[in-house]
């Protein structure tokens, strides 16, 4: 193993991700067997009722998960056998990317806040709000790129969509000026 | 010639021109920014057509298709990074006479390429979508069962490395497809309670979380500065015995793209690798390939724009997309009330007959605004990286919330665009999910059918001529995909 090839970086920890999907579908699969079991009893103007679809495809991918756990499981087996991996690698992520992850996570955050709050607060309040947080998780610095994009994008977006298309958009707090 | 005349009548109106060539010029921004394609941009702009005429909404997508395809060789030959994955081949001449300071003379020749590859593709369109139209009115619920398994099987199994990613993908839209209100027994499947979900997952919303939401996520992810161009760079057209020495060569790899374009899944980017390769193989440069060839430009991205017309030929004749860009048109004619398929020609023949004239229309406008918009498009590209970011998630939230104006549309579209996140991480195949939940409705409908008429006898997929074929391509496509990925090991062993 001394002078074995080295594994191609992230190979492993792609093999186990595979490995965990093929487990995550195998369980949707049952789930949506399980779940579309009482469509059977309902009865229907066709031969196969509704549950049928349902259960073929749970079946369908719980096969194809269980293939995809199998198939990464050699692959992976081989891989620890043949090339030299680094134990870095073989651990699992060490640093990979946490800033990254805390990116999407706030992005996610920002994104529920803006769905939550659009109702409430109206249109033209939450949005530029909303672009204000995204370009910051981005690491946007400059305050006056942010305001002009805040403003200037709320601006465009209400102009073309509630004005031009005339499709009504959240007035929230401004319920009465809005109209 | 009657449909023809009167579909040029509509497409020549002023508000119609506008919607097509304001679609082109979307589509050549969009196409040339690297991480946004023609499909992208296509689900972006999808509920901006809400309000508007079918066709004119019909005819902007269509110029979105037509520039975005062109659009991907700015980039790639400008900085060496493809706008769309499609422009991949053309770097590898395009990126090299650029650096030769060519680039100019590149960019017109992708640019008179893309235009001629448009028009045969558009031509192509007329001569087969017409007749198979008329052939496919007389298929039954087994043959359209057939025509979505073998399409779905295509699209999943071509799309990625993986197989079972691809067909995982694929199963995963196809069960999207069954939440709702079954319309056979009237039962509500997969609904949780959520009286949203009972009445379906609108595709439009899915549709932009995972093409939209989920590659903003990733680039927010990366966060990985684009490379800046020079905007400096302008379009300067080949000479006419440059391209007459060429048109050959442009005509066979324009065929190849829509020959390409028509498969289901195949897609853009192995046409223009086919006819990259075709062109080396043919042509006396061939040993010169790589180096910064016109011939090496020429032939990708004839073949690009070869594929939009092709594409287009499932999704008229059969209502079957074959493409993620038609699958987002086949949205649009949804959003609007328009069931695809063959009965389109029977019953609403100005919108597929619209369709062929608008793509020549759209092909025109690209070659004109390819001419003009190199700086704008450089300009947009150059844009940094969180207002471009951001106001897509604006600008796709808002689309989402006018759907049905409440914030449903976007919990939906968030939803997927972190489902999709992850799946393309892990290099699942957003795309096969959304073709997966298009193609899900006449997949389940065609076979519950095909089985009443059968008496809940499966022979009637094998008794039928059409449908025996179509089943049996299917078993073999999936034997062949599983092959190619086990034989070559037992082989070697």
């Amino acid at each position: 193993m001394k002078d074995a090839p080295k594994a191609q970086p992230g190979a492993v920890k792609g093999l186990k991700a595979d490995m965990i999907w093929g487990v995550i579908w195998v369980a949707l699969g049952i789930f949506a067997i399980l779940y579309s079991m009482p469509y059977a009893e309902v009865p229907s103007f066709d031969p196969i009722g509704a549950a049928y679809l349902p259960r073929l495809l749970g079946s369908g991918m719980s096969i194809l998960g269980l293939g995809l756990f199998i198939d990464s499981y050699f692959k992976f087996r081989n891989l620890l056998r043949t090339v030299k991996v680094e134990s870095t690698e073989r651990d699992g992520p060490q640093s990979s990317n946490y800033q990254g992850a805390v990116r999407i996570l706030l992005s996610i955050i920002a994104c529920v806040c803006y769905i939550a709050l659009i109702e409430p607060l109206g249109y033209i309040l939450t949005t530029p709000a909303f672009i204000t947080a995204i370009m910051t998780i981005y690491g946007e610095s400059d305050k006056k790129r942010i305001a002009a994009m805040a403003v200037g994008m709320t601006a465009a977006l209400y102009a073309i969509f509630a004005l031009g298309l005339k499709v009504l958009l959240p007035p929230g707090i401004f319920e009465g000026i809005l109209q | 010639m009657g449909l023809f005349a009167q579909a040029l009548k509509v497409v020549l109106q002023p508000s119609a021109l506008l919607a097509n060539a304001f679609g082109v010029v979307v589509g050549i921004i969009a196409g040339a920014i690297p991480g946004i394609n023609a499909s992208m941009a296509m689900a972006m702009i999808l509920p901006f057509t809400w309000g508007m005429d079918v066709i004119h909404a019909l005819l902007m997508l269509a110029g979105i298709y037509c520039g975005g395809q062109y659009g991907g060789a700015i980039t790639a030959v400008l900085i060496g990074v493809p706008g769309t994955t499609s422009a991949a081949a053309t770097v590898m001449d395009g990126y090299m006479m650029h650096k030769k300071g060519k680039s100019g003379k590149a960019l017109g020749m992708a640019l008179i390429a893309s235009t001629i590859g448009g028009f045969v593709s558009a031509a192509v369109l007329i001569v087969l979508a017409i007749p198979l139209a008329k052939v496919a009115l007389a298929f039954g619920p087994a043959e359209y069962f057939g025509l979505a398994a073998l399409g779905l099987t295509l699209i999943a199994s071509l799309s990625g490395e993986n197989i079972y990613k691809g067909l995982l993908s694929g199963l995963f839209g196809l069960l999207l497809a069954t939440v709702g209100i079954d319309p056979f027994a009237g039962v509500s499947r997969f609904s949780f309670g959520i009286p949203n979900l009972a009445e379906g997952l609108d595709m439009i919303p899915v549709m932009m979380g995972l093409y939209a939401v989920s590659e903003v996520l990733e680039e927010i992810e990366k966060r990985i500065p684009r490379q800046r161009i020079d905007e400096r760079a302008s379009t300067e057209l080949p000479t006419a015995k440059e391209v007459l020495n060429l048109l050959p060569l442009i005509a066979v790899c324009s065929l190849i793209g829509c020959w390409v374009g028509v498969m289901p899944g195949a897609g853009a980017s192995i046409a223009c690798w086919i006819a990259y390769n075709y062109a080396k193989t043919v042509s006396k440069n061939g040993h010169l390939f790589g180096t910064g060839v016109l011939e090496g430009v020429a032939a990708p991205e004839c073949a690009d724009n070869g594929v939009t017309g092709g594409a287009m030929v499932p999704l008229l004749a059969l209502g079957i997309p074959g493409s993620n860009s038609t699958a987002v048109m086949l949205g649009a004619l949804v959003l609007h009330g328009i069931n695809p398929g063959p009965l389109v020609f029977r019953d609403t023949p100005l919108i597929p007959y619209s369709i062929f004239v608008g793509l020549f229309v759209a092909n025109a406008f690209m070659f004109l605004f390819g001419l003009l918009l190199v700086k704008p498009s450089i300009k947009f590209v150059n844009a940094p990286e969180s207002v471009l970011y951001s106001g897509i998630l604006a600008l796709v939230f808002t689309g989402a919330y006018t759907l049905t104006n409440d914030p449903w549309p976007i919990i939906v579209t968030l939803f997927f665009g972190v489902i999709g996140y992850f799946l393309r991480k892990h290099g699942f195949q957003p795309p096969a999910i959304v073709l997966g939940l298009v193609l899900g409705t006449i997949f389940e409908t065609s076979l519950r059918r095909s089985l009443t008429l059968s008496n809940g006898s499966w022979s009637i997929f094998m008794t039928r001529p059409i449908a025996a074929v179509l089943s049996t391509a299917t078993i073999l496509s999936l034997v062949f995909f599983f092959g190619k990925r086990y034989l070559p090991k037992r082989s070697r062993a």
